[in-house]
């Protein structure tokens, strides 16, 4: 279920998540009315290990405040370890977006297995709350933009 | 005759899901039916599966011609083009003759038309009936207006009539007049089926029915599936680990194993097989939630951990994560001083007694003793998985339903009966054409039309650049709304959709149904829940976000192409390594579906183990086997033979053969099937002291012997678990214990004086095989538990042949003198270095060939093509070899049936321009499916492997790979759009 924040500061949030464990996870959460800030853009892929760098590095430039990624839990991977990969990718992407200015909190991987609507709740306000409390992405001052 | 038969599958748990997908990968129209609202049965309530704690439910789903179903969480359902879903349904009727049979089903009333549910959940809100949740074993409450399952896709509502009381509430909020109160059941008749799949399983065992320990009066006394479902995240605690009285967090549970199983008093002779393990697992998932110091127990009369990896899950249960094993089956379990708290009396490990108190107590229930197998089973046409009689494992459960399959399509092919062809609808002609989209708007029967007029979506949609037609229509539910589509879509240029309407999953079908007959492929085709949005419509953002959606997924749609489709002819040649029961079954089973079968056994005959066979019934079974396929002109047996190199991809394998002179053949190949096979171990050296010592199998074939007098065997001990159950060999070889007991009961009756003691560990007599336990002890068979660190010892004076132990029944220490010492070695894999090193499959650490997941895809290796089954893959019996070797034999089947197989769209390309060969993406394949071709010089991607995870892709320093509907260019516009 969608709601809308009533602080004036909307972070602007993309959200990657695995088809098969977050992505139900996020379509249970709806189901449930299980309320998440509706600042957050969802992207359907099929696996976290499908994930190419350069989205995430195109959302901060295109001015994402921050990119969570949900995943399978380790061993329940569909494609049995495409989740472990893209985790192994993760410390290269952090090095590449902090070289570009943005922070690495700004980039959230968890994993959210297909029946804990509850936690994908609690992520998504959770990371809001992080990305509101470090404030817009300084992608704007950079003058990536 | 050759006429397009149709399969009725009764059940849609795990089994009727897995034997619905083994007919319909195969080409068979296939109806799946279940009595439930939802399908799924047990899977559903699942979170996580012993012996790995981990969820694979996904893995059942298409590997190859993906594009006939929907890839998502089983949990949300089933969709495959060739599978029609019937719920709330039950067959009532069977008539005809295999081939050609009519079934007659009653449809229950559901009050809500299921075509017209949007799923919007209007009527829930409102309904003010509340009743006790069946899903969560009720713990928490729902509504007389509910969705069985909560993940379940399309969501469409159900009415619980028993409880609804009428009121008309939510008839008025509906918003599509889709609920009737007074609905009535529907007979529906089917003709022309070919046969029928039972699997309906086996129900679960109520301990309320006979208020075995108090579950009436306790509420913190609760069922295995109902702790399940404490523990689930969608369960009714949300996940928090809490008992239903107070909801604090226990901190002492107990688990009370063979609830209303082993027990002949309510006519359950039986083992339920895989409650031991669920209560090891729940242990540990109680140990990970709540710490480590939470006290788990298990009261159990045997641990039967007979799976190949069970028994170390156990002691690993037992070591390091200390969950309490005790043996003693309880009385009954009494309120405890505190409120809520439960008092268990036992006796101890040392005899002493002990009352304990504790905050929760689990029943491992398993089968249902009072469920009835439905009258129509036994008429012919019907076949029934084993888990309609035995309450099994999922690995079991699986590898029995593609038995069924097998033994279906065998059944069909023989009356004449193959599957239609299949061809792939012809694509449009404008499809390649540039994109031009067509968007529907759906006013929701009129209820968004202020919304839409307001926000004026059409106008603000055209600023979105790119071709793009729009139109609104009152509803999409309607078949008129849907035709009006159709109709736009072939007399127009469009070759792109994009609904604005509600629910994604509930336009599946829809969607599906659009792109047959417009021939626009459904991955051009999308749907935006304008629905959800629209309910926020006081909001000032609200047309901001629809936009923000319908640019995102419009992007996508322009930038979609047609990926290119390799397609492969096969060969429809099988290669069986192995020539015992497994692989016998599997080139049988093969052959019967006029595949060339090449069988290679690496002795000197065909058989197993099959001279060491004395079972009547076995000897029987795979007599009949070895003289079929002697007889089967489409299997050529080459023995004294070995494989000693395989190369190429799944439906164009070369292997290369070596018999005992060193001669080498290629053959050609399209799939293969392991079944190297085992045998029995040797006894350990350091118990050859005597010849009264012997082995299990020893005394088997000495009281096989014709004439066999045993007059003078009168004292007889027998010892399980000898070099078994520990490392190394810490696997259970579950064949030792009912051939220990089958083998005793022989020599009771060549010699009813005779006394014979058994010394085990744990009796594994799982399933129905427990009934030999229950006949052994009424045979006056004397039975002495010990554990691993207290082994009875054997000792040898004066030529007496002496066996100490300690009998905890008598609690005292027990001196038996034996005429025969009979220890159960247990079985051992035959090697498998060459053959794995061969196929490139991997192996466990005790050399059994490892399947790609042991409770979804347990005939499967890692690659596609080569499958596994029998001893090879771990210890089994030989009837359960046989299942094996069929089940491995369909899997092959969905390979070695085709002509061609094509790549499907949702797959890896290389556009090789920009491809510099850096072999990365080889080696990031967690299928295998990528190769390089040394003529060509380029890299190749095997269409029948590849699976279209993206590792390739997302690892490919250029772009040169993409993944079809999922092509970078595709996503980075839909993440600008996201931002705009």
């Amino acid at each position: 279920m969608v709601k809308s924040m009533s602080d004036d500061y909307q972070p602007k949030i993309i959200a990657l998540v695995c088809n098969w464990c977050t992505y139900t996870a996020a379509d249970l959460a709806g189901t449930s009315r299980l309320c998440y800030p509706s600042n957050i853009r969802m992207i359907r892929m099929m696996c976290t290990g499908m994930i190419d760098p350069k989205y995430i590095l195109k959302a901060f430039l295109d001015g994402a405040d921050g990119v969570f990624i949900g995943g399978c839990h380790p061993g329940d991977c569909h494609y049995i370890n495409g989740n472990l990969k893209f985790k192994k990718r993760m410390a290269g992407i952090e090095a590449i977006i902090s070289q570009f200015g943005f922070e690495e909190d700004r980039l959230r991987l968890r994993w959210i297995g297909a029946s804990e609507g509850p936690e994908f709740q609690h992520n998504m306000t959770d990371f809001i709350q992080t990305i509101q409390n470090m404030g817009p992405s300084p992608a704007k001052g950079l003058m990536v933009l | 005759m050759n006429q397009p038969a149709k399969i009725v599958v009764i059940g849609a748990g795990i089994s009727g899901i897995r034997s619905a997908l083994d007919l319909a990968e195969l080409g068979y129209k296939v109806c799946l039916l279940d009595r439930a609202p939802a399908m799924g049965g047990i899977l559903t309530r699942l979170d996580r599966q012993f012996p790995n704690n981990h969820c694979g439910i996904c893995r059942m789903l298409p590997m190859f011609d993906r594009d006939n179903s929907e890839a998502f969480c089983l949990r949300k359902g089933l969709s495959h083009d060739n599978i029609e879903l019937l719920l709330s349904t039950e067959v009532t009727g069977v008539e005809g003759n295999p081939g050609n049979m009519t079934v007659t089903m009653v449809r229950q009333a559901t009050g809500v038309d299921a075509d017209r549910c949007i799923g919007c959940r209007e009527c829930e809100k409102i309904c003010p009936v509340e009743v006790p949740d069946s899903f969560n074993a009720e713990l928490g409450k729902r509504k007389a207006i509910y969705l069985e399952v909560p993940y379940q896709r399309p969501n469409q509502r159900v009415i619980d009539l028993q409880a609804c009381t009428r009121c008309g509430e939510c008839v008025k909020v509906c918003p599509t007049a889709a609920i009737d109160l007074d609905m009535k059941p529907e007979i529906l008749t089917f003709e022309n089926i070919g046969g029928i799949v039972l699997a309906s399983g086996t129900g679960l065992f109520n301990p309320q029915d006979t208020d075995v320990y108090g579950m009436d009066h306790f509420p913190n006394v609760v069922t295995s599936s109902a702790f399940e479902r404490i523990l689930s995240s969608s369960g009714p605690y949300q996940g928090s680990l809490m008992r239903p009285s107070d909801q604090h967090p226990p901190r002492k549970i107990a688990w009370i194993q063979c609830v209303g199983s082993r027990n002949p008093m309510i006519g359950a002779d039986y083992c339920s097989s895989a409650c031991c393990m669920i209560s090891i697992k729940q242990a540990l998932f109680a140990k990970e939630r709540l710490g480590s110091d939470t006290q788990t127990t298990i009261f159990y009369m045997d641990m039967r951990t007979f799976g190949r990896d069970y028994q170390r899950y156990r002691d690993q249960a037992e070591k390091e994560n200390k969950v309490a094993f005790v043996r003693c089956r309880i009385h009954s379990i009494e309120p405890g001083d505190e409120e809520g708290n439960l008092k268990i009396s036992y006796v101890d490990h040392s005899g002493k007694p002990v009352n304990a108190v504790f905050d929760m107590a689990v029943l491992a229930t398993g089968k249902d003793p009072l469920r009835k197998i439905p009258d129509f089973a036994a008429h012919p046409g019907i076949i029934a998985t084993d888990a309609v009689s035995e309450w099994m494992d999922i690995g079991s459960a699986v590898v029995s339903a593609s038995a069924v399959s097998e033994r279906l399509v065998r059944m069909l092919s023989s009356a004449g009966i193959s599957p239609e062809k299949q061809a792939a609808p012809p694509l449009s002609d404008k499809v390649a054409a540039p994109p031009h989209l067509q968007v529907v708007l759906c006013s929701c029967h009129g209820s968004l039309d202020k919304v839409l007029a307001e926000n004026q979506l059409a106008a603000e949609l055209k600023k979105i650049p790119g071709r793009m037609d729009i139109m609104q229509v009152k509803s999409v539910c309607d078949a008129e709304g849907l035709e009006k589509v159709k109709e736009t879509l072939e007399s127009g240029p469009a070759n792109r959709l994009l609904f604005a309407a509600c629910d994604t999953q509930v336009f599946l079908p829809k969607l599906r149904q659009l792109a047959a007959q417009t021939g626009i492929p459904k991955e051009f085709m999308d749907v935006v829940n304008l629905r959800v949005l629209a309910e926020n419509a006081s909001s000032p953002e609200v047309l901001g976000e629809m936009m923000q959606q319908l640019e995102m997924r419009a992007n996508r749609l322009f930038r979609k192409k047609i990926t290119p489709t390799d397609s492969r002819p096969i060969r429809k040649t099988a290669l069986v390594i192995g020539g015992g029961p497994a692989g016998l079954s599997a080139a049988l089973a093969l052959a019967a579906q006029k595949i060339k079968v090449i069988l290679v056994e690496k002795q000197e005959t065909i058989g197993g183990n099959f001279a060491n066979i004395y079972d009547a019934q076995n000897r029987e079974m795979i007599g009949q086997l070895i003289a079929e396929a002697k007889d089967q002109p489409l299997i050529t047996i080459h023995t004294d033979t070995e494989v000693i190199n395989n190369a190429g991809v799944a439906g164009q394998f070369a292997a290369r053969l070596r018999d005992k002179n060193g001669a080498e053949i290629t053959i050609l190949h399209g799939a293969a099937v392991i079944a190297t096979g085992g045998g029995k171990a040797d006894l350990p050296a350091d118990t050859r002291a005597d010849n009264k010592i012997i082995s299990l199998y020893d005394l088997e074939a000495e009281l096989n012997q014709p004439g066999m007098d045993a007059a003078n065997i009168n004292t007889v001990v027998f010892m399980q678990c000898v070099g078994s159950r520990e490392e190394p060999r810490n696997y259970c070889s579950r064949i030792c214990c009912l051939k220990s007991l089958k083998t005793a009961m022989k020599l009771k009756e060549l010699n009813p004086d005779c006394n014979i003691s058994i010394f085990y560990r744990d009796m594994m007599t799982y399933g129905e095989s427990e009934k030999f336990y229950t006949q052994a002890r009424a045979k006056g068979i004397i039975f002495i538990p010990f554990e691993k660190q207290e082994k009875p010892q054997i000792k040898i004076e004066a030529g007496r042949v002496l066996v100490q132990g300690f009998d905890p029944v008598l609690n005292e220490p027990v001196c038996l003198e034996a005429d025969r010492v009979v220890l159960a070695s247990g079985l051992i894999p035959n090697p498998v270095d060459v053959v794995a090193q061969a196929f490139q499959v991997s192996t466990t650490r005790d050399g059994f060939i490892r399947e790609a997941d042991s409770k979804w895809r347990p005939v499967d290796t890692g690659r596609e093509g080569i499958f596994v089954c029998g001893l090879a893959r771990g210890p089994v019996r030989a009837d359960e070899a046989v299942q094996e070797g069929k089940a491995a034999a369909l899997r092959a089947l969905r390979i070695l049936a085709r002509d061609t197989i094509a790549a499907s769209r949702h797959s890896a390309y290389v556009r090789h321009a920009i491809c510099s060969l850096c072999e990365r993406c080889i080696a990031i394949c967690p299928f295998d499916a990528r190769f390089i071709d040394p003529d060509l010089g380029r890299i190749m991607v095997d269409p029948v492997a590849c699976q279209g995870c993206g590792l390739c892709a997302a690892e490919c320093p250029n772009g040169a790979t993409l993944i079809g509907d999922f092509e970078e260019y595709g996503v980075l516009d839909e993440i600008e759009a996201a931002l705009g």
